[in-house]
């Protein structure tokens, strides 16, 4: 049932990376994906992350075959999928809402592909029994899947999808129905059997705390397009954009105008902002540019300090306790501001209208690319 | 459950329930006692009680090639209704666009053009193709009276059916077929057998048809039914009235107790 045997000898045996080349496809008017492009080595947890209607699951369903583009191709080891039916792709998916067959039982569900393979009985009662161990749902094989928790519910699409040894497995926002506790826990699973396993893992979500906790690589889509690839914490040190700033993770942004100097500085408000050298910087002197900067990289001081920061003075808007942190919103001549400060080392006396400083290392801001679709009215989010 | 306010407004509600009611099933029951007259015309029984309207049902050979007929031609085309409105319902479904919607539409127009105009076209029809008086000819023709009933439950049925369920039995390695018997047919069940229950009343019910395409060697009960009423007012046809409702009547209880047992074998087992 594996693809191997109608590959090439050519071509490696070992390269199972799968590539999508130049996918399109639009409904009507809208494009839901509009020239994607992406590869994805074997073994690799790979998370690709957008709002709703960026057309993440739309490339999912490229992937797994039951979407079919107007243009471009999937390729696997180097092998055109494209045309090739799901059923043939032996690719392992886990559904939104799971898609557990109601009218069979647990056992029932994860047997459902052995079948179709036409494995000897006593091979699938072996097999079912292992993917159930795997899952910790050893004694709950025969029965319903309404008779399961929202979790137990999620481990059987788990053992279902993996239970034939698929090569890639494709996930389509399996957390999103969980509570925010056992989430968390299923995090932790899901990443501990990606580790085991080996297999390559294409995870689709909307929420960025699970696409950074989890992934080894993220893509980041918006309006049908990659916006930025990369590892995780190089996305979030390094967003390429405005909008990834704002997507992975909360962001300040200024605005400003590159300054000819020697050293990187940003003018924004009357003020020399100083930026971390970087080679990409060269010869741009002059250039509107706009920085992001995390809300915990921000420090909140009642008196300037004597480093050599960038600092601006601010109003203490408003706070929200967090536990952890506390959220400040601060007006600066630059916008409003949005600062995280750890609650355990804060000093800062809070009061409404109170005179604060807002300071930050120059390593602290990135150059984003300016992407949103109207600028100029909105305040820095 | 909370119990009723009994004011007047609710008596005078309850009296009219009743009333309708009475008005639905009493015809109905009339024909119990004529069915045990003593008598070889249609009359309440005075006095003595017969059984034997019963057993002429059983002994005269009209009345059971009759029996035997219906039970035959409805079994067989509501056989071929499910599959062919189960066919047409699921491949609308499947495609999910207007032409599907169009599709549907025109499936439904059994229903709706007038029986004896649709019956008097079959006659034109099945005379060129030697279908007149044969089982099969009646078949089709009930097959397609039955099919728009199929098409509308099943249709109703995958309206619930979460597609997902269909993708995810792609995945895991089932053809289209495969995933059409192994995945939607077992979940669209109820509307496959309503649908099926429908086609099958509406054959063995089903007279202007048997009319036009039928003579003597396919013999439907509701066509001795007829003949019966034509010539002779037999006490018999009370009888074989006794008994359909007496089956109708079995055939709701039966369900009833199967949705139970369903319902009960669904039911969640614990706090889950």
């Amino acid at each position: 049932m594996t693809d191997r045997g109608t590959m090439t000898p050519a071509r490696a045996e070992t390269d199972r990376t799968i590539r999508v080349e130049g996918l399109v496809k639009r409904y009507g008017e809208v494009a839901a994906l509009d020239g994607v492009s992406l590869s994805i080595p074997a073994g690799r947890f790979m998370t690709l992350l957008g709002p709703s209607g960026s057309g993440k699951t739309t490339l999912l369903m490229t992937i797994a075959g039951f979407s079919h583009p107007d243009s471009g191709r999937v390729t696997l080891g180097g092998r055109d999928i494209t045309p090739l039916p799901p059923e043939r792709r032996n690719f392992g998916m886990v559904f939104q809402g799971y898609a557990l067959f109601p009218h069979l039982t647990v056992a029932g569900n994860i047997a459902f592909p052995l079948k179709l393979r036409g494995m000897g009985r006593a091979e699938i009662a072996e097999r079912v029994r292992r993917a159930l161990d795997m899952v910790q749902l050893g004694r709950l094989g025969d029965r319903n899947p309404r008779q399961l928790s929202g979790g137990q519910q999620q481990r059987v699409a788990l053992a279902r999808a993996l239970v034939f040894e698929p090569e890639v497995l494709l996930l389509d926002e399996p957390l999103s129905a969980l509570d925010k506790a056992l989430r968390a826990d299923l995090q932790w699973e899901l990443k501990r059997l990606h580790e085991r396993l080996g297999l390559t893992f294409v995870y689709v979500t909307h929420d960025q705390e699970e696409a950074l906790s989890m992934s080894d690589e993220i893509a980041i889509l918006r309006d049908g397009r990659i916006v930025q690839q990369g590892e995780p914490a190089a996305l979030y040190d390094r967003p390429a954009t405005h909008f990834v700033a704002g997507f992975l993770g909360r962001s300040n942004s200024v605005e400003g105008r590159l300054d000819a100097g020697g050293r990187p500085v940003l003018l924004a408000g009357g003020q020399r902002l100083a930026l971390a050298s970087h080679p990409d910087l060269a010869g741009r002197a002059g250039e509107r540019a706009v920085a992001a900067i995390r809300p915990e990289k921000l420090l909140i001081l009642d008196h300037p300090s004597d480093a050599a920061r960038n600092r601006v003075e601010g109003r203490l808007l408003g706070w929200n306790y967090h536990g952890s942190s506390i959220h400040c919103r601060i007006e600066t001549s630059l916008g409003i501001f949005q600062a995280e400060v750890p609650t355990w080392q804060s000093r800062l006396r809070l009061g409404e209208g109170r005179p604060v400083w807002v300071e930050w290392e120059p390593e602290a801001a990135t150059l984003v690319r300016d992407d949103r679709p109207e600028r100029g009215l909105e305040p820095p989010a | 459950m909370d119990a009723p306010r009994r004011g007047f407004g609710f008596a005078v509600a309850l009296c009219a329930a009743w009333l309708v009611l009475l008005f639905l099933v009493l015809p109905l029951l009339v024909v119990v006692p004529v069915s045990v007259t003593p008598e070889r015309y249609l009359s309440l029984p005075s006095g003595t009680l017969s059984l034997r309207h019963y057993e002429a049902l059983l002994t005269d050979p009209l009345w059971r090639k009759g029996i035997i007929d219906s039970t035959v031609v409805a079994l067989a085309a509501s056989a071929l209704a499910i599959v062919l409105g189960a066919a047409c319902a699921i491949g609308c479904w499947r495609i999910a666009s207007r032409f599907g919607e169009a599709v549907r539409i025109l499936m439904l127009t059994p229903m709706i053009v007038p029986p004896i105009v649709h019956a008097l076209g079959m006659y034109r029809t099945w005379v060129d193709f030697g279908l007149i008086d044969t089982y099969a000819g009646l078949i089709l023709a009930h097959a397609m009276k039955g099919i728009p009933f199929v098409v509308i439950s099943v249709s109703a049925a995958l309206s619930n059916f979460d597609p997902r369920l269909e993708q995810a039995a792609r995945n895991l390695g089932a053809t289209p077929l495969q995933a059409v018997r192994l995945a939607i047919l077992p979940n669209i069940r109820p509307g496959l057998l309503a649908g099926g229950v429908f086609a099958f009343a509406i054959s063995w019910d089903e007279i202007v048809v048997a009319l036009f395409l039928t003579r003597r060697a396919v013999y439907t009960l509701p066509r001795r039914i007829w003949d019966g009423i034509q010539d002779n007012i037999s006490p018999a046809i009370a009888a074989i009235g006794v008994l359909l409702v007496l089956g109708t009547v079995g055939a709701v209880l039966l369900k009833l107790v199967w949705d139970r047992r369903m319902a009960r074998r669904m039911a969640p087992a614990g706090p889950a």
